[in-house]
């Protein structure tokens, strides 16, 4: 079996990104995925092999280092969540940092502890609208509100957005008890209250795209299926395996078990019965 | 024997061939590049397609069908005289007319096709782009996703800078955006995505509603020629926009002349749903891309509906940077089309270019899971080829029987998002019989294959036989099996069609009576006037003649359009 940098016509694993799409693009001429498609399925496998490889070196570095903020995302949205935590359990400071708050939006933890004592980056888009919302019952479940949140997001450029979205989400866990260590019934959210009406969850998951998610991390899969259980989103209930059912191959083994032997017995009964009394 | 390339488009199509000089537009008979997608019978019973059809929907709205492209794959029909169509045979018609052009122009006969198609289109769709080509007598090559044929048409002149362009398509009435990268002669697709019922239409719809209400009616109480007409003047307003603040149109309201005003500002606020329908497909693409807005070099908009203020400022202050349209936003795709065919063919400007492009959805199958102690929740998305993934792409996973003893499962699969297959789209089923074995749980390998034109292959394994079995994708509710096509095509094949000029003739005729319905007064005179000295020299049957008839009525309607709108 070749290794991957092999496959790119490599002697050795490449050192960067360049390095592996020059290899790559060069391979590429001799392997189109027109003329052979197996050849290029393998090209493409190192080729993704190989970057891969190539990031997760670099996230490796970043965390010995001062990480130069490997995504923007990723340092404002997790500072929020400890102030978050901070406003929640002031006098739990040190284990803010521990609980599985600072793990937002995928990042690691070491990552987080040096961007903790960093200056403040410019605060998260929308922060203080969110907060303001979801503040009183009243001011969450009124309509007009989300609409007006969602209408001021939408005037965001794209990158602002994608943080708004990860920096909603992180809200609105909080605000249901995900990040509640105290929260007794965190793996049976669906037995507390609900906190927003039916219909405003509906249009919240929907806004959101979170009916849609075949393309997320497993972490924020986790998040949006305990939403969902804990928001009252979910749709089907779960069928019983002994409710399942019997498929007729089943039905006709027991045809097989009782009703062929019992119909040979009777036969040979007859036959018996014929004999004797011959 | 050409090979040319063809843009399929919802609003207007064109076809192009790649020559030593790069991709060329070929002209229609009335010779534009554009040609209407719009059929429609006249009285006779004959075909009409193009520009001819294009003034009937106003004059014949019951014989004339427009944006049909959007029914594509779907079991809708369209009333056409006495006569039911489906889409597949509509886009035929339209095919064959510019196939029968081309062959004109270029002197050859045309028998294989590129045809472009929007990135977002699904498995039943392409299909049914396939039928269509079939039954215009086309042998379709490939089919390719219309952003990734812009940025084929933009890309040839930057093969050699390194580059991330984001091309954002907004069409008559498919919306698609894509990412690629280009270097060292590799142009690669890193994502698409898109919303196949968002364009241009939409948007002259939303005015359609506002003057509707302007009227002070509904929708109901309008008749359907007068429908027509109006639709035509949103159009016209919609487009006299893109210049001008405000837009005043004539609207001819029974034996009254009414006036109905649109400014940008409010027309922005008519389609502010629409501009948030932008956002998302935007949104994904760049972070399935693993990008940020700031990372893309050049943003391309394509898709003549681009040309509206609207979009542009939309998609300046979404991604902070300013779109190009150096290369005619409705030729783009064509043009695209044409290097495709040109890569295709090998032409030798293409030696050292390699382009690879993804699968625009998540394919994979129906599955149960244990959502508890021995309890199963069926009707689970489990994706095997998630969306952008290179292709041609290959994928398996392994799954295992519910119950112990089973010996029978069927497996569907599935096209989209969402994590619940009822959701999404079906594109078929197998049935597969496992070796039966008291208490034990049997596992099968399912194998996703999609290869570079979209076309996917299933293969399901049984580990402890090593049988496989494959499931053929065909047979949806909504699209045609390979003996229909053949009988739609030999149906298709007696159809008339009408002769190129007198096609030509008859639509000035049409846009004159268009116009005549449109006007009144001494405006309305002077239409009846041309009319009838067009239809006078058309009488006389002299080649020449017509020709300047031709060229002095179709100045004289220029006019009259532009006079239309202020």
């Amino acid at each position: 079996m070749a290794q991957y940098f092999e496959v790119l016509g490599l002697d050795a694993p490449p050192k960067d990104r360049r390095e592996v799409k020059k290899a790559y693009s060069k391979q590429l001429k001799l392997t189109r995925p027109e003329d052979d498609p197996e050849g290029f399925m393998l090209l493409r496998d190192a080729h993704d092999r190989a970057l891969n490889i190539i990031a997760q070196e670099a996230q490796q570095e970043t965390t010995y280092e001062t990480p130069e903020a490997p995504s923007k995302t990723e340092t404002s949205s997790s500072l929020t969540l400890a102030d978050m935590i901070d406003d929640a359990a002031p006098s739990n400071d040190q284990e803010a940092v521990e609980s599985p708050t600072s793990y937002a939006i995928g990042a690691i933890p070491s990552l987080d502890a040096p961007v903790q004592t960093r200056a403040a980056p410019p605060p998260p888009p929308l922060n203080q609208d969110i907060v303001d919302l979801l503040e009183t019952r009243e001011s969450r479940n009124n309509r007009e509100n989300w609409n007006h949140l969602f209408r001021k997001a939408r005037q965001l450029d794209i990158d602002d957005y994608v943080d708004f979205e990860a920096l909603l989400l992180q809200h609105i866990l909080e605000l249901h008890g995900f990040y509640d260590e105290n929260n007794p019934h965190i793996h049976e959210p669906e037995k507390l209250p609900t906190l927003l009406g039916p219909s405003l969850t509906a249009s919240l998951f929907k806004t959101m795209q979170w009916d849609k998610v075949s393309n997320q991390n497993t972490q924020q899969l986790y998040w949006i299926e305990w939403l969902e259980r804990r928001m009252g989103m979910r749709r089907h209930r779960p069928i019983q395996h002994t409710d399942m059912p019997e498929t007729y191959d089943n039905m006709s083994s027991n045809l097989a078990k009782w009703f062929w032997p019992a119909l040979g017995g009777l036969f040979a009964l007859t036959f018996l019965f014929d004999l004797v009394t011959g | 024997m050409a090979l040319v390339g063809i843009d399929l488009g919802t609003t207007n199509s064109l076809i192009s061939v790649f020559t030593d000089d790069g991709p060329q537009l070929i002209k229609n008979g009335a010779g534009a590049y554009l040609t209407p997608s719009v059929v429609g019978v006249s009285g006779k019973g004959d075909v009409i397609v193009g520009e001819a059809a294009k003034y009937r929907l106003m004059t014949h709205p019951d014989k004339t069908v427009a944006r049909f492209k959007r029914a594509m794959g779907t079991s809708k029909t369209h009333k056409l005289g006495k006569k039911n169509y489906k889409a597949e045979e509509l886009s035929a018609l339209v095919l064959r007319a510019l196939k029968a052009d081309a062959e004109k122009e270029l002197g050859e006969p045309i028998e294989s096709a590129i045809i472009s198609v929007p990135a977002y289109f699904n498995d039943v769709q392409r299909k049914a782009t396939y039928a269509a080509g079939k039954m215009a007598g086309l042998k379709v090559e490939r089919l390719i996703n219309e952003p990734t044929a812009a940025a084929l048409a933009y890309g040839l002149s930057a093969k050699d800078d390194e580059n991330t362009f984001l091309v954002i398509d907004l069409g008559g009435g498919t919306f698609d955006v894509s990412i690629l990268e280009i270097f060292d002669g590799v142009m690669e697709v890193r994502s698409s995505a898109g919303d196949a019922f968002l364009g241009g239409e939409d948007f002259t719809t939303a005015i359609e509603e506002h003057f509707i209400k302007q009227l002070g009616k509904t929708r109901g109480e309008i008749k359907p020629k007068e429908l027509g007409r109006l639709r035509d003047l949103s159009n016209k307003a919609k487009l006299g926009l893109t210049d001008k603040p405000e837009i005043t149109v004539k609207y001819l309201n029974g034996s009254k002349e009414v006036e109905l005003t649109l400014t940008r500002t409010h027309f922005e606020e008519l389609t502010e749903k629409l501009q948030s329908r932008m956002r998302m497909p935007l949104q994904r693409a760049i972070s399935d891309a693993g990008l940020r807005s700031s990372d893309i070099a050049r943003i391309i908009l394509v898709g003549g509906a681009t040309r509206m203020p609207v979009i542009r400022s939309m998609v300046t202050r979404l991604l902070k940077k300013f779109p190009e349209h150096s290369l005619d936003p409705d030729e783009v795709i064509a043009l695209g089309t044409g290097v495709q065919a040109g890569l295709l063919a090998r032409h030798e400007a293409f030696e050292d270019i390699v382009m690879t492009d993804v699968c625009p959805f998540t394919l994979g199958t129906d599955i149960s899971r244990e959502v508890g102690p021995n309890q199963y929740q069926s009707g689970y998305f489990q994706p095997v080829i998630e969306r952008n993934t290179v292709i041609p792409a290959s994928r398996v996973v392994r799954n295992s029987t519910i119950r112990p003893g089973q010996d029978k499962v069927s497996i569907s699969v599935f096209q989209g998002e969402s994590p619940r297959v009822e959701d999404n789209v079906p594109l078929g089923e197998i049935t597969v019989w496992l070796p039966k074995e008291k208490d034990k749980h049997q596992d099968f390998d399912i194998r996703f294959t999609y290869d570079v034109s979209g076309v996917l292959e299933v293969l399901v394994t049984t580990i402890s036989t090593g049988k496989t079995q494959q499931l053929i994708l065909e047979g949806n509710p909504g699209s045609l099996s390979q003996t229909e096509i053949a009988k739609r095509l030999k149906e298709l094949d007696k159809l008339k069609i009408h002769p190129k000029d007198v096609a030509e003739n008859a639509a000035i005729i049409n846009r004159l009576k268009a116009a005549y319905e449109n006007h009144l007064g001494d405006i309305r005179n002077a239409i009846e006037h041309n009319l009838a000295q067009f239809e006078q020299v058309l009488s006389k049957q002299n080649e020449t003649d017509i020709k300047l008839a031709r060229e002095h009525v179709t100045k004289f309607l220029n006019d009259l359009d532009a006079m239309d709108v202020f």
